[in-house]
């Protein structure tokens, strides 16, 4: 018997203390139930968290890439143009009072004319309103007996129509347009 | 063991229960030492076989199941290793008291040897001492361990005889 036989017996000679009693059903029971899981769910699962995590990286790249580039406008191009009546006051009121009086006015006015700017021309549409009133007009029985008829003729009716539109091109903001 | 890995990977849950017995004990043990806690050792055993269940469709090829699931345990470590590094979380080495059930009994003789190969152990390099372990206390073979770790059998072979010289060497200190 070597001399490395001894080390190795007086290594063996102690018993390591394993694992502790309870563990086995812990073990046992998670294993059970990864073995009922349905593989499906989980890669439906996965796939879904996929579309998410990809949905959020479009978002956050739309965002990054608009905002790079109205930097880079801002840099070549400066700030954005304001209309030449507030620049005329402003140079007005300075020439009657002082420069920075002047500059305070055209600040203040600029900001009021990009916040009015940046508002929408039309208030926003109602689609709600939109499907409802197409609902109305898929149930009545008088349009299916339309389809039977020619098309022109179905065209004609409808332009006729004892539907007034002039709600619709209220929403739409085209009311003057094409009534005119 | 080949009619095992069948077993386990047709999902039969009685296959699981018999590898478990196989192979728990010493994976724990190993776990132990390698994650310096019996309780990070106790969920990285339970991690380490619910994914042998989730992937049981490989286990059919697998040759060295015993191998194996040492190399799973030994990837689930380290990735709680990792994980915990990162969270810069301390590790305190076990005592031998958590290793070894000598030193819960009441020979004196047998706790007092134990408390010493625990302190022996304890002034091995930290690859040293995954060899000896895994030699010693889990039965693998070089071949074995070598599959486990990922490095060349001669290596291994080298490791362990350089830790065991060390051994030696302080242990006769200590005994003489």
């Amino acid at each position: 018997m070597n001399k490395d036989d001894h080390v190795e017996q007086a290594l063996r000679r102690v018993t390591p203390r394993g694992a502790g009693p309870g563990l086995r059903e812990r073990v046992l029971a998670a294993i059970g139930r990864e073995l009922s899981a349905d593989p499906l769910a989980r890669w439906e699962r996965r796939l879904g968290l996929a579309v998410a995590a990809s949905i959020a990286l479009g978002i956050v790249l739309n965002v990054w890439a608009v905002r790079t580039d109205r930097q880079c406008q801002a840099r070549l191009y400066g700030p954005p143009p304001i209309p030449r009546q507030i620049a005329d006051l402003a140079e007005t009121v300075a020439s009657v009072t002082d420069a920075e009086t002047g500059q305070r006015l055209e600040r203040q006015l600029a900001a009021i004319w990009r916040s009015r700017k940046a508002e929408l021309p039309y208030p926003p549409i109602d689609y709600s309103q939109f499907l409802r009133e197409f609902e109305v007009v898929r149930k009545e029985p008088r349009h299916e007996n339309l389809l039977e008829e020619g098309t022109e003729t179905n065209r004609d009716r409808r332009r006729r129509g004892d539907r007034d539109t002039s709600d619709c091109q209220r929403r739409l903001g085209l009311e003057d347009r094409l009534t005119a | 063991m080949d009619r095992l890995a069948e077993r386990l990977a047709r999902g039969d849950q009685a296959a699981f229960a018999e590898l478990y017995d196989a192979c728990a004990d010493r994976l724990h043990h190993y776990l132990a030492v390698r994650l310096a806690s019996r309780d990070d050792a106790d969920d990285v055993l339970q991690e380490t076989f619910v994914r042998l269940a989730r992937n049981r469709k490989r286990l059919s090829g697998v040759d060295n199941l015993v191998a194996y699931v040492f190399t799973i345990g030994r990837n689930e470590a380290a990735r709680l290793a990792a994980r915990k590094s990162r969270r810069r979380e301390s590790r305190v080495a076990p005592g031998s008291q958590a290793l070894f059930r000598e030193t819960a009994g009441d020979d004196a003789q047998a706790r007092e040897a134990a408390e010493l190969v625990a302190a022996a152990l304890d002034r091995l390099e930290a690859e040293q001492r995954e060899v000896v372990e895994l030699k010693i206390y889990a039965g693998l073979t070089f071949r074995e361990i070598a599959e486990v770790t990922g490095l060349p059998q001669g290596t291994v072979a080298t490791r362990y005889r350089t830790a065991i010289g060390r051994l030696r060497g302080w242990l006769a200190r200590e005994l003489s």
